[in-house]
């Protein structure tokens, strides 16, 4: 705006805040005091993921940043951020739902045909359809573009035969967000098709993978000859890369890790009373300076959103924060592990359960952090390229 | 919410870094070691500047412009009390000000001439009545030890001391950075520049994630320290913890990968990692400054939106 003067100021919108109160007031009504998330083996804790989704769907609270003609209410990146914050730091109490709208819906606005928008942006608002990403594969992991999984030509569409991996919330979801390879000639980039798949179609078989992250984290996918039309290609055949790489930029900043760990760290003098004023002074002094980089993390965080708001991402600017955010859920994890000891091996007359739990399960999942979505790895090589080391 | 440092203030950090290049660079800190009351006319060039106008406490735009002055003498190891005089506007009577404690405390640049107080993490200060000639260790060539008058409360300066210092410190730190990126890109080894192995790349990564979290953390706390001053200190604390350890990672790595002609003094490096020394080590070093805010953050709690405050 001409003569608008910017001054850097960290204050939260009055908005943001009072969307903060309306979510902690909900999520107290709404979530028994023991919730740790959807994804763990009582059916319970899923069911109630799925009431919670439907009460914000009411609210318009689900697609908070969508335009108003897909039933949104267009609020800023920092009113998102809030959302964001205060799910992830109350265990994510939307569920599987969270990468829906971070990233699906998003996707299907953009390329959606009218039919494909119509089908699924009132049932993903209104909290009642969960997606699942089918992009890993066991050949296919870091290096997404070497996926196998392919669709053959037939009479009007395409048969599909392959297996994804690592799938999470398969078991949960209405519907995979597949690629597939529809032109094996073409180069590995390329001849690759993005199709939205229900789960429930004939030849799909969905695999759970028992794992150290606990249930539904991980799942196998396997086609086999399942049909897919030219109604459930997402954006132009053989152009997925492009589509995948266009979606995955919604997702700049992911999940707020920061926040559960902020959360945690500052939960823990409380809910260990007696215990925490006994630790050793070298346990308390990397317990303030986790706090200190988890600060870091939300302040990295804030710096992509500011950009984006201002339209300026860097790619680099992401990566650094990924790294800082994946770590930190693992430091706090051994930070938080190291307090409450050996109570997190579970047994009878723990006075601490409640708090011991979040920490187990935050440890458990945390060790998954620096994997998920991009691995620390990559991060790194991205981050190397911007800073103009190796090759562009 | 806006993370961007005004445009204003970026402007003069650029005109600050120009005229100090033309004055010679890393060559300034080369000639005050050979002839310390050079640092004097150092002072004359920060005066030419207009930097003894701004006052830090003022308004937001003077408050950056301070910071980002300092982050530029660190970039240069410019060997004058900058922070410790912008910070000093605050305090009646006082052209620079050092936290400190004890009877007979040292700091650096004690010897400069100026009306100079110590500050105490409790809100109160001394003056110095006598600066003792600079130490001239090889890690500390221009601390000083002094003398001090009586102790009384006043104005609490030292969680701005300690931010400006801690802009100082990225500045030199963003520096050592910058320096190593260009060294391995430009020393061949087995054929290759070394920016081309992989792991001399992760290892400077590594540098970056930590100048960069340092970097976002110094501009909240410098807003923090105007705009939230009841958690002034614990925010300092909190800004100074992450400076030390990003210290130990931007230097380590630095000296790394400049190799033996690191430690020689015809290289840059080798002077910012020296003269870091002063900052990093007084008034407390990394344990010490871990110890004072896990004790602030016992008792006074942690801001985050998050969670609403604990504590006291």
């Amino acid at each position: 705006m001409v003569g608008e003067v910017r001054r850097m100021d960290f204050r939260e919108s009055l908005e943001a805040g009072a969307l903060r109160g309306e979510l902690r007031k909900l999520m107290a009504d709404m979530l028994p005091d023991d919730f740790l998330g959807a994804f763990t083996d009582d059916p319970k804790d899923f069911e109630t993921t799925q009431r919670f989704c439907r009460e914000l769907g009411t609210r318009q609270l689900i697609p908070l940043a969508w335009p108003p003609e897909y039933g949104g209410q267009e609020r800023s990146p920092w009113d998102q951020m809030a959302l964001r914050e205060e799910m992830w730091a109350h265990h994510e109490p939307r569920g599987p739902q969270y990468m829906t709208v971070n990233w699906v819906a998003p996707a299907l606005m953009r390329l959606g045909t009218d039919q494909q928008k119509q089908r699924h942006l009132p049932a993903i608002a209104a909290g009642d359809e969960v997606w699942c990403q089918g992009f890993s594969e066991p050949e296919a992991g870091s290096d997404l573009a070497s996926l196998r999984t392919a669709a053959h030509p037939v009479d009007g569409g395409w048969e599909i035969h392959g297996q994804k991996v690592w799938t999470s919330y398969a078991l949960l979801a209405d519907w995979i967000f597949l690629l597939a390879r529809t032109d094996p000639t073409a180069e590995k980039h390329h001849g690759i098709t993005v199709f939205l798949i229900p789960l429930d179609r004939p030849g799909v078989e969905v695999r759970p993978i028992r794992a150290i992250v606990g249930p539904h984290h991980l799942n196998e996918v396997f086609f086999d000859g399942v049909w897919a039309g030219p109604e459930d290609v997402l954006g132009e055949v053989n152009d997925g890369w492009r589509v995948v790489r266009e979606t995955l930029a919604f997702e700049r900043v992911g999940i707020a890790r920061y926040a559960r760990c902020e959360r945690l760290l500052l939960e823990a003098p409380v809910a260990l009373g007696d215990r925490w004023a006994a630790l050793p002074p070298v346990l308390l002094t990397r317990w303030a300076t986790a706090l200190v980089h988890t600060r870091q993390a939300r302040l990295l965080a804030y710096r992509v959103i500011d950009k984006q708001t201002t339209g300026g991402v860097d790619p680099a600017d992401v990566a650094a924060y990924r790294i800082t955010v994946t770590r930190l859920d693992q430091e706090v994890g051994e930070v938080l592990m190291d307090a409450v000891q050996e109570y997190a091996l579970g047994g009878a007359g723990d006075p601490y359960r409640r708090f011991v739990a979040a920490v187990e399960d935050h440890w458990r999942y945390a060790q998954a952090s620096t994997v998920a979505s991009g691995s620390v790895e990559m991060q790194r090589i991205l981050l190397a390229r911007s800073m103009n080391l190796g090759r562009r | 919410m806006n993370t961007e440092l005004a445009t204003e203030a970026v402007d003069f950090e650029r005109s600050v870094r120009s005229a100090l290049e033309a004055s010679g660079g890393f060559e300034l800190v080369q000639r005050a070691e050979t002839e310390p009351a050079y640092r004097q006319s150092i002072g004359d060039q920060l005066a030419a500047l207009g930097m003894w106008d701004i006052d830090a406490r003022a308004d937001d735009l003077q408050l950056a412009a301070a910071a980002l002055s300092c982050r530029t003498a660190g970039w240069f190891a410019l060997p004058y009390p900058l922070a410790e005089r912008l910070a000093a506007r605050q305090l009646q009577g006082a052209e620079a000000v050092a936290v400190a404690s004890g009877a007979s405390p040292r700091f650096a640049h004690a010897d400069l001439g100026l009306d100079w107080f110590v500050i105490g993490l409790d809100g109160r200060s001394a003056p110095v009545v006598t600066a003792h000639p600079a130490v001239g260790g090889k890690l500390g060539r221009f601390v000083a030890p002094v003398e001090l008058g009586a102790w009384s409360r006043s104005a609490d300066v030292a969680p701005m001391v300690l931010v400006l210092q801690c802009w100082t410190l990225l500045g030199m730190l963003q520096s050592a950075q910058e320096l190593t990126c260009n060294h391995v890109r430009d020393r061949h080894q087995f054929g290759q520049a070394l920016a081309a192995f992989q792991s001399v790349q992760f290892a400077l990564t590594e540098v970056s994630v930590a100048t960069q979290g340092l970097e976002e953390l110094c501009k909240y706390t410098l807003w923090a320290v105007r705009h939230r001053p009841e958690d002034a200190l614990t925010d300092a604390l909190a800004l100074r913890t992450a400076a030390l350890e990003a210290a130990e990672t931007a230097f380590r790595t630095g000296h790394q990968l400049h190799g033996a002609i690191g430690f020689c003094d015809e290289t840059p490096i080798s002077w910012l990692s020296r003269y870091s020394q002063t900052l990093r080590r007084l008034p407390f070093g990394r344990s010490d400054t871990e110890s004072l805010l896990a004790g602030r953050i016992s008792r006074f709690g942690f801001y985050t939106p998050v969670v609403e405050k604990v504590g006291e």
